[in-house]
């Protein structure tokens, strides 16, 4: 799993104990990892569409490889979901 | 401490460069789109893959993002203090002038001249102070602008909880239908048969594209409430505009008018929008429902061939299959639980895309 530092939370005013935090960066954990896989599968075309659902129906486990291969600017993907998150959670610290 | 979750704002809004070959998302996933992510998303080699060669080195650097997101909030505050600091400087001029004055015969030219300087610097002073005073009233501003935001989100998560109720009621009328067509096949006797085929007729009677638009118009309904609360928070937004424009040299007419498409463009398509967008995932849904009844049927024969099964073999053999089967099931099912879940995303989109526009107007407002 990852998380966001207890500094970074600090810094944008928000404080929270130990068993609040690992909850708070499961939830940030499952939220990024899903807006991710979103932003790739609405990149991807029909054609790697359909390679992906072959692998999964052959219970491959070699999806990540597929990633590497497919989608070329999946490190420009994570980057935008990582500060659009960041984004949301500064917007809302007031409420954490 | 209360608690929000992260996903106020689910989509980001920020640009993606078109050689990256970013596709702007649709509004609505297929159900190859829905299997494809879902499988994605519990694949743990896959999110260990992403977390470690993108995640961490992403999130390594938070320090860097937080100093660019200080440096615009301090732009504020700079101008603020920068006006403030003129204004200073201004009474010193002023005073330095009067000064000056101290002793010189009121008809000279000198003392005329000293006259006209303070009358200019006077003019200016008043001039920094109105906009000063512009700058604060408009920071005041937006936190009441805010607080409208904030409702409005309210009132939208309650209009998007209305409408995957919605969805949900359709699913479930669309599943009785379903039971009550199956149990006409099951009938012992051609009266039992004439019974249940009246009961499943008078249910069908009106087509399910109806069911569903009736329900829908109750949340159209609803959305007109909204649009009264986007209306005030509109003329409040143009009022604090108005009040800014004397102060900063952003084209505040565009900026309002802008602001006001975007309110009236959201407002407009609340009700055709969400219902085209649930039209398409109800059609997805037929598919997937299809697909599910044959699964469904699929299970009856295995159940069938598992009670008539004579050998122990035989038995474990069906079983599995019966357990192969329900793993289908179940992927089905989730399938469509996330085309649900889809429409409360895109609606949380479209809720984010109108309420970042709006913050970045305040925000230029600085």
């Amino acid at each position: 799993m990852t998380g966001l530092s207890r500094q970074f939370l600090t810094e944008i005013g928000v404080d929270m104990d130990d068993a609040t935090l690992q909850a708070f960066n499961e939830h940030f954990d499952d939220t990024l990892h899903h807006r991710i896989i979103d932003r790739v599968i609405h990149t991807v075309d029909k054609q790697q569409l359909y390679q992906l659902t072959e692998l999964r129906q052959a219970e491959s486990d070699q999806a990540w490889q597929w990633l590497q291969a497919n989608v070329p600017n999946l490190g420009d993907i994570v980057h935008e979901e990582v500060d659009a998150t960041l984004a949301d959670i500064v917007r809302n610290s007031d409420h954490l | 401490m209360e608690r929000t979750p992260i996903t106020t704002n689910t989509r980001p809004n920020q640009p993606t460069s078109p050689e990256a070959g970013y596709k702007e998302p649709t509004l609505e996933m297929t159900a190859e789109e829905n299997e494809a992510a879902v499988w994605l998303e519990t694949d743990k080699a896959t999110r260990h893959f992403i977390n470690e060669n993108y995640v961490v080195p992403s999130l390594n650097k938070t320090g860097e993002w937080l100093d660019k997101t200080r440096n615009i909030k301090a732009t504020a505050t700079k101008k603020a203090l920068l006006l403030d600091y003129r204004e200073g400087r201004t009474q010193d001029k002023i005073a330095r002038l009067k000064a000056k004055m101290e002793g010189l015969d009121h008809n000279s030219g000198r003392y005329r001249r000293l006259s006209r300087k303070i009358g200019n610097n006077a003019i200016k002073l008043g001039d920094i102070r109105y906009r000063s005073g512009n700058l604060r009233s408009s920071i005041e501003n937006r936190a009441d602008v805010r607080e409208r935001i904030n409702s409005w989100r309210e009132a939208e998560a309650y209009i998007q909880r209305q409408l995957l109720l919605v969805a949900k009621k359709v699913r479930h009328e669309q599943e009785e239908r379903q039971k009550l067509k199956k149990d006409i096949a099951k009938a012992t006797s051609p009266g039992e048969r004439e019974e249940r085929k009246a009961v499943y007729e008078a249910r069908c009677k009106e087509p399910i594209s109806v069911f569903r638009e009736k329900l829908i118009k109750e949340v159209v309904r609803n959305a007109d409430k909204l649009r009264v609360e986007r209306k005030r928070t509109a003329t409040l937004l143009a009022g604090a505009t108005e009040e800014a424009s004397a102060d900063t040299e952003t084209p505040m007419e565009s900026l309002e008018e802008h602001a006001e498409r975007e309110f009236q463009e959201f407002v407009d398509d609340l009700g055709t929008k969400a219902n085209q967008a649930f039209i398409n995932e109800m059609d997805n849904q037929g598919d997937v429902l299809g697909q599910y009844e044959k699964q469904l049927e699929f299970n009856e024969y295995l159940e069938e061939q598992l009670v008539q099964a004579s050998t122990p073999e035989e038995k474990a053999r069906w079983q599995r299959a019966l357990d192969e089967n329900d793993k289908k099931m179940d992927a089905l099912k989730r399938v469509m639980d996330r085309a649900y879940d889809t429409i409360d995303a895109n609606r949380m989109e479209d809720e984010a895309h109108v309420q970042n526009d709006m913050m970045d107007a305040l925000d230029s407002q600085q």
